[in-house]
Order: C-alpha cells, then sequence, then structure tokens
C-alpha cells in the first residue's frame, strides 16, 4: 500500500510540474481582496472579480459559508469598487467607481430567518466618508462643506440620514483647525489625525480629547525616517513606528508634548517592523516584519496567538496575517513564495480553518516552485539574505538567473509569490535574488551601506551571493537580469564580470550615471539632484567608471535593452546611449523600446511582452531549446503573441522582420494565421521580397490547416489575375473551400454559384455541401428560393430531383411525404393599395386590371389529416413543413404554359402560415392580355391547386 | 494736436516694423551641405517632441528667431538652423488650443544655451505635453543627446563629417565629447 501511494505522488508531482504555465495565466491582477469579519464574527464581507471581468462585493454568512452578491460591477464598463469598510456589524460602506465617477454607497445586510439579505443605495449626501464611528451604531464620520455656512464641518451620521442628505439631527466634531486640509480617524474610530500644509512643510496634528486641543506632532519634510503613528497607549502617550533614534524601524513610545521618543516597546533584533497593532486597551497586540524575506507575525495577544496557532497548525507552510477578528473567529490572508495566497477563515471553537477565496483561482500552488532562503556573510563581513528559487525540474535548462533588485536604496526582494521569478523558474530557469546593501528591511545601517555603492559594493555583495549559490548547486549557464536598478546592476555584472556571465537583460535601466543630474533643465535643480544624490553619491566625473556607457567594450556577452520611452525615472535617453555604443562597437545585443511605456507597463500585456521576449532571448543565446512537447498549442500561441506585437498597434514598434522571425517559428509548426500572414508578407512584399508563388504556397498550406482567409485569399489571387495568370477553376475550387471553412463572403458566393443551375459553376454536391454550411434560419428565404429555381422546369435531371428532395428531406428537415392540400381563404382583385378590398370567395374569371392593381390569393395548406381553421395553429412554428412550389404562368392558345412568357420566377412557401400571394401590375409593360394561372405544387409534382384568371384589356375612357 | 498724432502713428508703425524686422522666421536646413559659416556663427539643433501641433516657438539671444508650424507639428522634429554664436533662450511656446491661439512664457533660467561657433550645438529636446482643450501643458527641455546623435548621422552626414556636436542644453554632459573622441578621432580638451 506503500509503495502505491508513492507511485501516486510521484505521479502527480511529475504530471503538474510537466505543466507549462500560459503567460497571461501567471500575470494578471487578484480575483479577490480585503475579506474582512465584522465585530460579531458573523460576516465577511469582500470583494471578487471572475475571469470575465465581473466583479461582486459579496457577503458571507459565517455560519452556512453561503455566499451572497451585493453589488455587482464589470470591468468591461469601467466599473470598479474602489474601496470598502464594514460601518458596523450590518452595514458596508463602499467607494463604486464607473468611469471616473465614484459615488458613495451603503449596503445594509439583514438576516430574515436564517437567509441573508441584502440593499444597496448610493449616498445622495456629497462629502467625503472618513471611516466608522467609535460606539454608535450605524455612524460614521463625514467631512463636508456645510451649505448653509459654506464651511467645512465634520459630522457624525447615521446611515439613514447619510443615503438622505439629512444633516438635521448629527452630531458635528467641534473641533476643526482652521488650516486643515485632511482628517482622520484612528483604529477605534476617533477623529486623531490632521494634516496641514504650510509654505515649507507638510504637518500632521494629534487631537488630545483630554484636553480638546490640536498638537503638531510630526512634518514630513523635516523627517527622512519612518513614522507611522499606531494608536493612544495607556499612559496616553502614542505608539509610533519609527526608526529615527534607533537602527531598525521600532514600536516606541512617543510623547506628543515634549516631541521625544520614551520607552522601545518593540524592537527586532534583525529586522524593521513592517506593521504593529494596538488592542482597544492600549496594548501592543501585534508586530510584524519579513524574516528571510518571509512574513512573519508575533501575536502578544492570547487570541491573536490562539488564531496564528490553529493556522500554523493546519498550514505550516504558509504565511499568514490576521486581517480581521471576533471573540471565536478570525480571517487570514495567508501565501507563500509558491501560493499566490487565499483568504481563510479560522474558528477557534472547532479548531478548524476554511478556504474562502483565493488570489488566482487558476493558478495551482502545486505547479509553481517554492523559495529557499539563505543567510551568508559577504566578503565585506555584512549579512546578507538570498532567495534561491530552482528551476522546474521537468525542464530545467542548467541556467542561473542573477536578478538584482531595483532601488538600489530601500528596496527589496521578498520570498513570498512573485510573478516573473515564477515564470522563469516555470520554464526551468533557476533564479538568485540577494538583499544587498542597500535593501530595505534591515536597519538603516544596512540600507546607508548601499549609498553611492552603485557597481561597488553592491555588485560585490551580489558575486558573493552568487558564489554561495553556485557553491551549492551546478549551473552551465549564468545571465544577469533585472529592471531599473537592477537593469544597470545586470549590465555592470556582466561588463566587470564577462567570463563568469554568458548574457544579460536589462530593463528601464540607468547606464550614465552622470547624467542622473543633467537629464533636463527640471533635473539639474538642487532639490532634485539631492534626491539623486541621497542613492548615488555626489555628483562627479568617478560616477564615469560606474557608468557602462563609457567602458561598454569590456562587455563580450550578448544584452537584450529594454526600456520604455516615455520613462520618466530612468529616461530612455540611457537605454539609447547604451544601445549607441553597443552599436558601435559592434558588440551582440538587441533592444525593444517601448512605446507609451513609462518606468515599467502600464498594462499585462507589456508583462507578457516582456516576459516572453526575455524568455526567447534566453533560449536562442544561450542555445536552449524551446519547450514544445505536450505544451505544443501554448508554445505557439505564445510565439504569435511575439509575431503580432510586431504586426498590430500596441506599445511594440512594428518591425516586419522581427514579425516574421516569430511567423516562421509558428509556420513550421503549421499554426493556420502565421502560415497566412507569411504568405501576406511575401505577398505585399512587406519585411521579405516580393514573391507571389511564395504567398500562394504559404497560403496553400494555410488553406490545407482550414484557414479560411488563406482560401480566399488564393480565390481572389486566381480570380483577379493580377499576379498570376488567370485561372477560373482554381479560383472557384478556393471559393468552395474558403465557404466550407466558413468564410462568409465566400459562402455566400460560393452557394450562390454552385446551387444556380443557370451558371457554369453549378455542381448539386458543393450546393448540398455549402447549404449545410449556411445558418438555415438566417437563409431560410434565401434557401427556399434556391430550391425554388432548382426545381424549375428543365433545371434538373430527374435523378437531381430526387437528389434535391433527398438532401431538403434528409438535411433540411423537409417532410416530403405527406399528403396536402390547398384550402382557398380568399381570392380578388385589390384597388389601389387598398388592402381591405379584395377578399372575395368568389373565383373571379374574368377581370378588368388598371396599373397598380393587384390580383391576390390567400391560401392555407393543410395536411389531410388536419381540419380546416386548425391548420394555421397546428403548423405553425414548425420549419419547412409543408413545402409547395408556387408559379405565376401565361398561358398560350392551346392552353399550356408559355416558356417564352413566363411572368415571374418560380418560388417555394412553406405552409408555417396563410400564404398570400398577388399579382400586380406596375408598369404598361406587364399589361398583357391573356389568360393567366397561378399553380401550386407539392415538392413531389403533385398539382394542388390551379387558378386562372383572365386579363382583358381596359375599356376606353369615353 | 493733429500734427502729434500724426507723429504718433508715425513713430508706432516704425517702431512696429523695427520689432517686426527683429524677429527672423527661420525653416529647418532640408539639405545635407555644410553651410560656409562666418567664424562668429554656429548651427542650432533643437528638437522638439509634442503631442499636438505648435503654431511657433520664439527664441531670443544674438539673433531673434520664430519657429513655425511647419517644423513643430504633433511628434517629433528636429529644427538645425545656422545663427550667430553666443547665448539664447526659448523665450514662448505658442499653441493653438479652444480659446485660440495660447502661448506660454517660459522662465529664462531654465531655458538658455549657448551657440558655440563653428559646431553644431544641440540645446536639447523640448518636450510639450498639451491638448487642445487646454490653454497650458507640461514643458520641459530634456538631454535626448545620442537621439539627436543618431538623427544627424541619419540625416546629415555630410555636414556631421565637417562639425562636431556638442551639448549646449540643461547641465553638464560629457557624452557627445566621449562619443566624439572614443568613435569619431575628434580631440576632447
Amino acid at each position: 500500500m506503500k509503495f502505491i501511494t508513492g507511485f501516486l505522488i510521484l505521479c502527480v508531482s511529475i504530471g503538474t510540474a510537466a505543466k507549462v504555465i500560459p503567460v497571461n495565466e501567471l500575470f494578471l491582477s487578484p480575483s479577490a481582496s480585503s475579506y474582512l469579519l465584522n465585530d460579531a464574527g458573523n460576516l465577511i464581507v469582500g470583494k471578487f472579480t471572475d475571469e470575465n471581468g465581473q466583479g461582486y462585493l459579496e457577503i458571507i454568512d459565517v455560519k452556512t459559508h453561503q455566499s451572497y452578491k451585493a453589488v455587482t460591477y464589470s470591468k468591461k464598463d469601467d466599473e470598479s469598487i474602489r474601496s470598502f469598510f464594514w460601518i458596523d456589524n450590518n452595514h458596508v460602506y463602499l467607494m463604486f467607481r464607473k468611469k471616473r465617477n465614484d459615488k458613495g454607497m451603503i449596503v445594509q445586510i439583514k438576516d430574515k430567518s436564517g437567509k441573508i439579505e441584502t440593499t444597496a443605495n448610493t449616498i445622495k449626501a456629497s462629502g467625503l466618508v472618513l471611516g466608522p464611528v467609535k460606539d454608535e451604531q450605524d455612524k460614521i464620520w463625514l467631512m463636508r462643506t456645510n451649505p448653509e455656512e459654506e464651511e467645512l464641518t465634520i459630522n457624525a451620521v447615521n446611515v439613514d440620514n447619510l443615503l438622505n442628505n439629512n444633516f438635521s439631527e448629527t452630531r458635528t466634531f467641534p473641533f476643526l483647525m482652521e488650516d486643515a486640509i485632511a482628517y482622520m480617524p484612528d483604529a477605534d474610530g476617533n477623529i486623531r489625525f490632521a494634516i496641514s500644509v504650510n509654505e515649507t512643510d507638510v504637518l500632521i496634528w494629534y487631537f488630545d480629547s483630554d484636553n480638546s486641543k490640536w498638537i503638531e506632532f510630526y512634518s514630513i519634510n523635516k523627517k527622512s525616517d519612518t513614522f507611522t503613528p499606531l494608536g493612544t497607549l495607556e499612559n496616553g502617550k502614542i505608539a509610533v513606528l519609527s526608526n529615527e533614534i534607533t537602527d531598525k524601524v521600532a514600536v516606541m513610545e512617543f510623547d506628543i508634548n515634549t516631541q521625544r521618543y520614551g520607552e522601545v516597546l518593540f524592537e527586532h533584533e534583525k529586522y524593521d517592523l513592517i506593521s504593529a497593532a494596538l488592542d482597544s486597551e492600549g496594548e501592543l497586540s501585534q508586530v510584524s516584519y519579513f524574516d528571510h524575506g518571509q512574513w512573519k507575525t508575533q501575536y502578544f495577544s492570547d487570541q491573536g496567538i490562539e488564531f496564528s496557532s490553529i493556522f500554523s497548525n493546519k498550514y505550516p507552510q504558509l504565511q499568514h496575517a490576521l486581517t480581521s477578528q471576533s471573540p471565536r473567529y478570525a480571517v487570514a490572508l495567508a501565501f507563500s513564495s509558491n501560493d499566490p495566497g487565499a483568504f481563510y477563515l479560522i474558528d477557534k471553537h472547532k479548531k478548524k480553518v476554511k478556504e474562502l477565496k483565493r488570489l488566482y483561482p487558476n493558478i495551482n500552488p502545486a505547479e509553481m516552485i517554492r523559495s529557499k532562503s539563505f543567510r551568508i556573510k559577504s566578503r565585506n563581513q555584512d549579512d546578507l539574505e538570498i532567495i534561491f528559487t530552482p528551476g522546474n525540474k521537468k525542464y530545467h535548462n542548467q541556467t542561473l538567473i542573477v536578478m538584482p533588485h531595483g532601488g538600489p536604496v530601500g528596496a527589496r526582494d521578498l520570498a513570498v509569490f512573485d510573478q516573473q521569478t515564477q515564470f522563469l523558474a516555470n520554464r526551468g530557469y533557476s533564479v538568485l535574488k540577494v538583499n544587498f546593501s542597500g535593501s530595505s528591511g534591515f536597519g538603516k545601517r544596512h540600507l546607508d551601506k548601499g549609498v553611492a555603492q552603485f557597481g561597488r559594493r553592491i555588485e560585490q555583495d551580489l558575486t558573493d551571493a552568487v558564489q554561495f549559490i553556485e557553491s551549492k548547486y551546478n549551473f552551465k549557464y549564468k545571465c544577469a537580469a533585472g529592471a531599473s536598478y537592477g537593469g544597470y546592476s545586470a549590465v555592470m555584472l556582466i561588463a566587470t564580470h564577462p567570463e563568469e556571465y554568458d548574457c544579460a537583460v536589462a530593463a528601464f535601466g540607468i547606464y550614465d550615471l552622470p547624467m542622473l543630474f543633467n537629464a533636463s533643465n527640471w533635473k539639474i535643480l538642487e532639490e532634485y539632484r539631492a534626491t539623486v544624490e541621497a542613492v548615488v553619491g555626489k555628483e562627479s566625473k568617478d560616477l564615469l567608471a560606474y557608468s557602462p556607457v563609457y567602458f561598454a567594450n569590456k562587455i563580450q556577452d550578448p544584452i537584450l535593452l529594454l526600456a520604455g520611452e516615455e520613462d520618466d525615472r530612468a529616461p530612455i535617453e540611457h537605454s539609447n546611449r547604451m544601445k549607441y555604443v553597443l552599436k558601435k562597437l559592434n558588440k551582440p545585443f538587441e533592444y525593444l523600446f517601448y512605446e507609451k511605456t513609462g518606468h515599467g507597463h502600464p498594462n499585462w500585456y507589456g508583462d507578457w511582452h516582456e516576459a516572453l521576449l526575455t524568455d526567447d532571448f534566453l533560449r536562442r543565446t544561450l542555445k536552449i531549446p524551446p519547450i514544445e512537447g505536450n505544451n505544443l498549442d501554448n508554445y505557439i500561441d505564445e510565439i504569435m503573441l511575439l509575431a503580432d506585437s510586431f504586426s498590430f498597434e500596441d506599445n511594440v514598434k512594428n518591425d516586419d522582420k522581427k514579425s516574421i522571425y516569430y511567423l516562421r517559428i509558428a509556420a513550421e509548426r503549421r499554426h493556420p494565421r502565421a502560415l497566412f500572414n507569411l504568405g501576406a508578407h511575401y505577398h505585399r512584399g512587406d519585411g521579405v521580397k516580393k514573391d507571389i508563388n511564395q504567398a500562394i504556397r504559404y497560403y496553400k498550406q494555410a488553406s490545407d490547416e482550414s484557414y479560411s482567409k488563406a482560401s480566399y485569399r488564393i480565390y481572389e489571387i486566381y480570380s483577379e489575375g493580377k499576379y498570376v495568370e488567370k485561372n477560373v477553376e482554381q479560383a472557384h475550387k478556393y471559393l468552395k473551400i474558403a465557404g466550407m471553412q466558413g468564410h462568409k463572403e465566400a459562402l455566400d458566393l460560393a452557394w450562390e454559384r454552385s446551387c444556380s443551375a443557370k451558371t457554369n459553376f453549378f455542381d448539386l454536391q458543393s450546393c448540398f455541401q455549402l447549404t449545410k454550411k449556411l445558418d438555415t434560419k438566417k437563409y431560410e428565404v434565401k434557401i427556399r428560393l434556391m430550391v425554388a429555381g432548382l426545381i424549375e422546369p428543365e433545371q434538373l435531371s430527374k435523378s437531381q430531383r430526387k437528389e434535391l428532395f433527398r438532401f431538403l428531406k434528409d438535411t433540411m428537415n423537409v417532410k416530403l411525404e405527406r399528403d396536402v392540400q390547398v384550402f382557398v381563404v380568399g381570392e380578388g382583385i385589390q384597388i389601389n393599395d387598398n388592402y381591405q378590398s379584395y377578399l372575395s370567395s368568389q373565383a373571379i374569371p374574368d377581370v378588368a386590371m388598371d396599373k397598380d392593381n393587384a390580383y391576390i390569393i390567400e391560401f392555407r395548406i393543410l395536411d389531410n389529416e388536419q381540419k380546416k381553421g386548425s391548420a394555421s395553429k397546428d403548423v405553425k412554428g414548425q420549419e419547412w413543413h409543408h413545402p409547395v412550389i408556387v408559379s405565376w404562368n401565361i398561358l398560350d392558345e392551346n392552353e399550356t404554359i408559355s416558356n417564352d412568357r413566363r411572368i415571374s420566377n418560380t418560388k417555394l412557401y412553406i405552409g408555417n402560415d396563410d400564404i398570400k400571394l398577388k399579382y400586380v401590375l406596375t408598369s404598361e409593360k406587364d399589361f398583357v392580355p391573356g389568360k393567366y394561372e397561378l399553380k401550386v405544387e407539392s415538392l413531389s409534382g403533385k398539382v394542388l391547386l390551379t387558378k386562372q384568371f383572365k386579363l382583358s384589356e381596359l375599356p376606353e375612357s369615353s | 494736436m493733429y500734427v502729434k498724432k500724426q507723429l504718433f502713428y508715425f513713430l508706432l508703425v516704425i517702431i512696429l516694423s523695427l520689432l517686426s524686422a527683429c524677429v527672423s522666421n527661420v525653416r529647418s536646413i532640408k539639405y545635407d551641405s555644410d553651410l560656409k559659416l562666418e567664424t562668429t556663427e554656429g548651427y542650432l539643433l533643437l528638437a522638439v517632441e509634442t503631442n499636438v501641433d505648435l503654431k511657433s516657438i520664439h527664441i531670443l539671444g544674438a539673433k531673434n528667431i520664430k519657429l513655425n508650424r511647419s517644423d513643430l507639428l504633433k511628434g517629433s522634429n528636429y529644427i538645425l538652423v545656422d545663427m550667430p554664436a553666443g547665448d539664447y533662450r526659448i523665450d514662448k511656446i505658442t499653441m493653438s488650443s479652444w480659446l485660440g491661439y495660447q502661448y506660454v512664457k517660459l522662465d529664462e533660467e531654465y531655458w538658455s544655451f549657448t551657440i558655440q561657433p563653428g559646431v553644431i550645438s544641440y540645446a536639447g529636446h523640448v518636450n510639450v505635453k498639451s491638448s487642445i482643450w487646454s490653454a497650458t501643458g507640461y514643458f520641459e527641455l530634456n538631454n535626448k543627446s545620442s537621439y539627436a546623435l543618431e538623427y544627424m548621422e541619419q540625416e546629415f552626414p555630410n555636414i556631421m563629417a565637417n562639425r562636431t556636436l556638442v551639448y549646449e542644453g540643461p547641465g553638464e554632459d560629457g557624452f557627445l565629447d566621449f562619443i566624439d573622441q572614443r568613435f569619431m578621432g575628434g580631440n576632447v580638451e
């Protein structure tokens, strides 16, 4: 049994690892966000968007787990929910956006005998919602301009009054500052903070509720250190997250009156705190930080410890954070390096954990690669944390991608789910990320060590990390890849270690450090230069030695340069300079500068493109074969994305040669559209020498792969005779093929030609095949006309007629065998368009008609079994029931049909309704005195009705 | 009184004539043929990247010039003109908006450059972001020396064979000097 289990696990492991994740399933926005419990712990509110862009605010009943859609929105209609929060246990406030217009809404939730009912209403009152009011049921703080006094006020408004714009009985917060531009409540729902701006500073104010006064306690401009207020401590001082007097960001006691720090409430030995919280008693309840790149929360309250422990026991491999708690329940967001995350409900009583919603429902963590974190000692005796993600074993290509992060000072890498890392790892690359000198999260000293260390200490750290990883794992190839500072660093690594690296991918990078100080007339100003100096160091000629533009001759390895033409942070000039010198020096490099793109892509398409281009560059450079096999369809789809990007309107400049390169790859694998597009390139001479024979060759291959446009194109070429000798037969052959493949214009034309016995293209079998391709509902009238045309005298042979009827019976479900009768409902002459005037049950053997008069007959087709009068009801709605052929003829002297004097084409009618026919004299020409006959026949040739009338000359007016 | 009025109009006409004579309409050089410049003359290379058609750009200095609509269409425009050497500033940019023609006066401190004698002085890329619904916009003078260099090499190889392209835009930048020294065989002092 153990053996069987082990075998199954092995199968699952190999099976899941074998899948290449399509780029567009990896790089996309999360579906779920912000699932929060109310205080009572009986309801959860959250936001979810499905894969079709349909989103909703959902309310989940904690007991039953039943979900209710409270408000829906559609991304296609440019709708979204910007934010939401619980006002109290039964009301949710949300900000709904449609086409850049925001409106506040309130969802009211009622529990009716165990079933939740939600009502969403738009707020009529205008103003800015600040947050819920402490200890006051269904009230929120609203900042608005009082229309009577035209002054700013903050009101505690209940839901009904807010919805109805009624402020008659609302409480007003009376302690507004004169020059405040914004107010914020604290976690307890009390108005606590205000912001004001003077000429030089942005000031944050604290409201001392004991003394009812505002105290200035922080200036954003004065301090560059972290300073985040958390709330009021038991002793009346406030707790802040700060690193002003400590190396690490810590929870500090801060006295607002003296503006001095007090006790250090919590400082981690190694890491900056990311967040912290106080409980309702003003005691520190939790702190969070990243340990080896993994989110860690340390809880101090019994409740937090218990919830966290229940979760960790169930999912020890996941990093988690409690987003909201009640005495019994808590909601947690949990994730890991190979799991993009999900919201979970923890039940303390039952010690159970239930998954609520996944952030990326289509991403299976089992198919992702787990990262490993290490701590190493660098040559400069610094502790460095590094994150290593091994390549997918199935597709392992023995390549290490060294991926420096951006910044470089104040940014960092984490061991959480990262799309770019997973993209590469899934396709077999191993990825190394390093929190080098200057990375955030490790204290100010570590941060400062990265300042002015471009191309120096930072790249030393990276090199030390690479040596460490290479001591543990073997690689055949090594490339550096990164964006922003990472792009710079990638180029520096290969320039300074050409023997060790094989290539670089540098995106949105900077390559000329002095230019950072001289990029434009605004960027030479002191304020801007100071911000650059704080990271790069002072402007000096020494920076040239660390600017790869000026020593590109040292670069030996191929580079892929990517950049955004509208990048304001790393101006495109950096990449263009790099491109210029690499070109001058005949270095191996490729480049792509994305249009309408800044310091990163404006949409996911850009990320897909960059990822695929990077993968393609790496494989071509390192001669790693593409992953095909079971993933062929996905591989070709992605190749076609690249091919299309160089042909269509997007952020990628069109480039026929590049497009053709990718088209050839897909065409070799018989991709229909690729074959067609290649044909079109040869046809037009775009990117290749014009060659109509090659074009036709590719078009025919595409046609063989059922690509209707290609078949139609061949038809056009042969029928036009512009590029090749006109060939009617070939043209018609491909027209029919195109029609059979579903090309609309081709289908219409080929069908008309094949089904018309009067054309040279008449071919009953093709006619039948093409008819089957038609939308019979849409084409019903046309098909009837077609059949009527075919069954006209002398059009078909006897056997062909039989074939036609068999086809109609088998394919169109026409009931041929049932015997029918025709019953005349009315008959008469219509005078002067008076519709009602014609009816007469009397036969009209001899009539005199003027122009615009009409002979009219109305009849009904019945089964023999059916009774008169019930026919209409009985047959209504049935298609092709009781078809009859109707023909109008002029009889000659021998009372036989005169072929050269036929007055209209034969028509086919079906007996779904009463049939009203009329013969109208529309012109003098039509006025031919003589005997006329209307003949109604069944398809099998049985004459069901003949009606004759004689048209006499009108008596001459006297 | 009548005489005084006549004299006033006469003087006004004279002044206006003089004033209009002070600003020359110039158009970019189209042919790649190096001009015989006086020792006190040089070339100015200015690029204009704009998302709206501009009506004109006034440049004041040793010679006052006006760049016109045909050289200032939406997109990227390069203007190469021969000018007396000296200090210059981009004075104003005139755009058309729904209100009619609107001009934006630029601050001398941030929009100045120098034309050096005998060389091609690249003053920068004027970046204009505006719309016809706006009477103003975003204006910046960017250093895109490598683009200017590529443009000159592509469009004016003969002039480039005789003249050096130097950066005279905002701040200091040694890139063009480096290129000249490294690839063109020039001497940097």
